[in-house]
């Protein structure tokens, strides 16, 4: 984790003090899409060396729609009413 | 972008079926930790590059602070319900629900912190969380408001949800949603791993 908050607070008082030219702004958008790309081989891997994970998939998958459906529910109504009571106040 | 992303995991999960054994993970990890340092490094330089975004928070400052609020709450009770039903500790349901739809991150994260199954489970979670986002924001933005086509989009309406909330809102909501996945992206990072621990 400590890791992690190193390399953000890195890249954000990078991004904020140094001037990037638009080459540099493409160039930074690619590096994210390689590391992207080669992230997700890398986790392919780790899941297809794992075949224990491989028989579970189809469990995993209907955990999974359970955790997105539901996180996806709840974020909705809360906006939702948090944002009614803003433009009524608004309103007001 | 997503035909890439797939392709790279399928090939990935391929070349780990048929070609690589387990001893090999050790190897796999270091690679998983560099490449993971050097992603959130660029998305650092992304976040202080919008230099704009601090004039906008402060125009739009409270429903900025409110709706990243409400996706995070949100995302942890429907998080911490999931967990419930498949009998989860709460500390993971809710590591997993704070990936708020970015999946190659927050899968990376677990991954690493866990296991390659709620790696997988991440994964898969914030697919599909994107994809309900892509479907459902035309009839949010329809029958409820504009902003609340923001919030199953969490830290993907920055970027790969963001057009689609431009097709259906407007450019108030727009800017607001460009922040508020500014915010979010930067919060994955450090909620994912902060859940996990407690």
């Amino acid at each position: 984790m400590q890791n992690i908050l190193i390399s953000l607070i890195l890249g954000i008082l990078i991004g904020s003090t140094v001037k990037f030219s638009d080459k540099m702004k493409k160039f930074n958008a690619t590096f994210q899409h390689l590391g992207v790309i080669l992230l997700l081989f890398a986790i392919g891997i780790t899941i297809g060396i794992n075949r224990s994970l491989l028989g579970n998939l189809k469990e995993i998958g209907g955990i999974s729609l359970v955790f997105a459906v539901l996180t996806s529910l709840f974020s909705i109504i809360l906006v939702f009413f948090m944002s009614r009571i803003i433009i009524k106040g608004r309103n007001n | 972008m997503t035909l890439s992303i797939v392709a790279s995991v399928i090939t990935g999960i391929l070349g780990g079926y048929f070609f690589i054994s387990e001893s090999f993970t050790q190897h796999i990890d270091i690679l998983i930790d560099s490449a993971l340092y050097f992603l959130i490094f660029c998305v650092g330089i992304d976040i202080g590059l919008n230099k704009h975004i601090f004039k906008d928070l402060k125009k739009h400052s409270l429903i900025i602070l409110i709706i990243p609020t409400s996706i995070i709450a949100g995302s942890l009770i429907g998080g911490l319900i999931t967990g419930y039903i498949f009998h989860m500790p709460k500390n993971l349901s809710m590591a997993i629900s704070s990936g708020f739809g970015w999946y190659s991150l927050s899968g990376i994260i677990l991954t690493q912190l866990h296991s390659a199954e709620i790696g997988t489970i991440a994964f898969l979670t914030n697919i599909f969380r994107e994809l309900i986002t892509v479907v459902s924001i035309p009839f949010i933005a329809k029958y409820l408001n504009d902003y609340t086509a923001i919030a199953p989009a969490g830290a993907t309406s920055m970027d790969s949800t963001l057009p689609i909330i431009s097709k259906y809102t407007n450019p108030e909501t727009v800017v607001i949603a460009f922040i508020n996945g500014i915010l979010l992206s930067g919060l994955v990072p450090v909620l994912v791993p902060f859940f996990y621990s407690i």
